[in-house]
């Protein structure tokens, strides 16, 4: 039962990256790679005020959010300018920067040695220690992040953000400003994936910069890309097959060394698959 | 209406219009020729606010402004580009719509797109198809409809004949005139060169290695003559 729970809760965190990725990739079409460091950056807020400076949870993730909203309008200022391959390749660059700091800013986030003992969140005396509360506490999340993507996809707002995915000159023509709607999308998307971050780094109390390398972001990439671009629906399902799939093989009894290897393997064939047979994902809308 | 005023533009160092001026009115169509390279493109980009130009000004009704793509739309001008370009994955009904993205409010929008679906009948069996389904003629029809249901003062067109039929060239002139005669509204349409539809134009302007060589009402000898001269 724990170990459901513990599953349950990683399944949220997942959603909620997939949900805030696919806002960026999915509805405005920008190939983002940068989820990675706005993941690490709300982990390590988390882990670094509440352990060294005895900030409570929210207050923790609140400055989180503060610090990846200005880090992603100052970055999708200068993003906003690129499209396609070029988008990719500079969101990428942000996660390898996020990455090296997380690394060799060792007085700040203690490097590889990572920060451990990292507290749980407690509401008016309430404290979700016990699992089972955790993950109650994130299904919120996850259910509030939902609503925002569908309320988001069914707006004009988002119905701009389909144009520029479709054709940006012609949006331009159409008297949007272009530029100012991808900002917009990539600093909530950082925000929501900040909330992910802290999320994980107070479920484990123990973070180290290898979870918020650039190969993450592609982790997060291959779950949009498994379950659907441009859908809330299946960017909860990507979450939860890319997280049953490995899961499972520890019931197949290998040896850990093989399930280990295998998993890459899957997440190597499930994209390949996928992009042969059904590139817009199971329940996607659109294709990169 | 919109005037440009000794417009020198191009791309980097490569000059193409050179001192360039020119007055386009509303409740006409103007109709903007020349073989290729002539500046045709870059004239229009310019008029839109889509190319800043070297030296020179843009006039809208009389006043100097900062042109702009936003700028433009919000006082009713609009651009349809080349190539009936069209949200293909969108359906008709939500082309039109995203047209409509700058309304302070939405509330008579279905007035609104009940009036400029009147301007073009043929539209209303396709509201809820995808508009890449539609056929060339159509495409060009969805790209005019965003322009109308704004109540647009004038319409810059980039070479709408493109990749249709003779026929259907011919369609969507008819179909520009009526809209224009209904409206009010002012055209100008980019094209090479449009000998067979002049008739259903007002004014020409013929460029030429970006200058002009020929502006005034589109008919009469001189123009036939200066016609046959450039298009040689």
């Amino acid at each position: 039962m724990e170990y459901l729970v513990n599953i349950g809760i990683l399944f949220c965190i997942y959603a909620m990256l997939a949900l805030s990725l696919n806002m960026v990739v999915g509805l405005s079409g920008l190939v983002s790679l940068a989820q990675a460091a706005f993941y690490g950056i709300g982990a390590y807020a988390v882990g670094i005020l509440m352990t060294a400076h005895g900030f409570n949870f929210w207050s923790a993730m609140f400055i989180g959010i503060l610090l990846n909203g200005i880090t992603a309008f100052i970055v999708g200022k200068i993003l906003s300018k690129f499209k396609g391959d070029y988008y990719a390749i500079v969101s990428a660059g942000l996660s390898v920067i996020v990455f090296s700091v997380l690394l060799n800013f060792k007085s700040l986030t203690k490097g590889p040695l990572g920060i451990y003992g990292i507290g749980k969140p407690s509401i008016a005396g309430f404290s979700f220690y016990s699992s089972v509360s955790f993950l109650a506490l994130a299904l919120v999340f996850v259910v509030l992040f939902y609503a925002l993507f569908v309320l988001i996809d069914k707006s004009s707002f988002g119905r701009a953000l389909k144009g520029l995915r479709e054709d940006e000159e012609l949006t331009i023509f159409l008297g949007y400003k272009t530029t100012k709607y991808k900002n917009f999308i990539f600093t909530l998307s950082a925000i929501m994936a900040g909330v992910a971050g802290s999320f994980f780094a107070s479920y484990i109390a123990f973070i180290d910069p290898t979870s918020f390398q650039l190969a993450e972001g592609i982790f997060f990439f291959t779950m949009i890309t498994v379950g659907g671009l441009s859908s809330a629906f299946g960017s909860i399902i990507g979450a939860a097959l890319l997280l049953a799939l490995p899961e499972s093989l520890r019931f197949l009894g290998l040896p850990y060394e093989t399930a280990a290897q295998l998993q890459q393997v899957i997440y190597g064939a499930l994209l390949v698959l996928m992009m042969a047979f059904r590139p817009q994902g199971l329940f996607g809308k659109f294709r990169v | 209406m919109l005037t440009l005023k000794n417009i020198d533009a191009g791309y980097g160092k490569k000059k193409v219009l050179n001192d360039v001026s020119a007055l386009f009115k509303a409740d006409s169509i103007t109709v903007v020729m020349g073989p290729n390279g002539a500046g045709k493109s870059t004239l229009l980009k310019v008029a839109f606010g889509l190319l800043k130009p070297y030296k020179g000004e843009v006039l809208f009704e009389d006043k100097t402004v900062k042109a702009s793509p936003q700028m433009f739309v919000k006082n009713g001008i609009f651009m349809v580009p080349q190539g009936r370009r069209v949200f293909k994955d969108m359906t008709v009904r939500e082309n039109i719509e995203l047209a409509t993205g700058f309304w302070k409010s939405r509330r008579n929008f279905e007035e609104e797109f009940e009036r400029v679906l009147s301007y073009f009948e043929e539209l209303k069996p396709f509201l809820k198809l995808p508009a890449g389904n539609l056929s060339g003629g159509q495409q060009q029809m969805v790209a005019l409809a965003r322009a109308f249901i704004n109540k647009p003062k004038m319409v810059l067109m980039d070479e709408p004949s493109i990749g249709l039929s003779p026929k259907l060239i011919n369609d969507t002139f008819s179909k520009i005139k009526e809209i224009k005669d209904k409206t009010g509204a002012g055209f100008v349409i980019v094209e090479h060169n449009l000998k067979t539809l002049l008739p259903l134009t007002d004014f020409a302007y013929i460029l030429k290695d970006g200058a002009v060589v020929y502006n005034g009402k589109s008919e009469g000898s001189v123009l036939e003559k200066m016609m046959n001269t450039v298009f040689e």
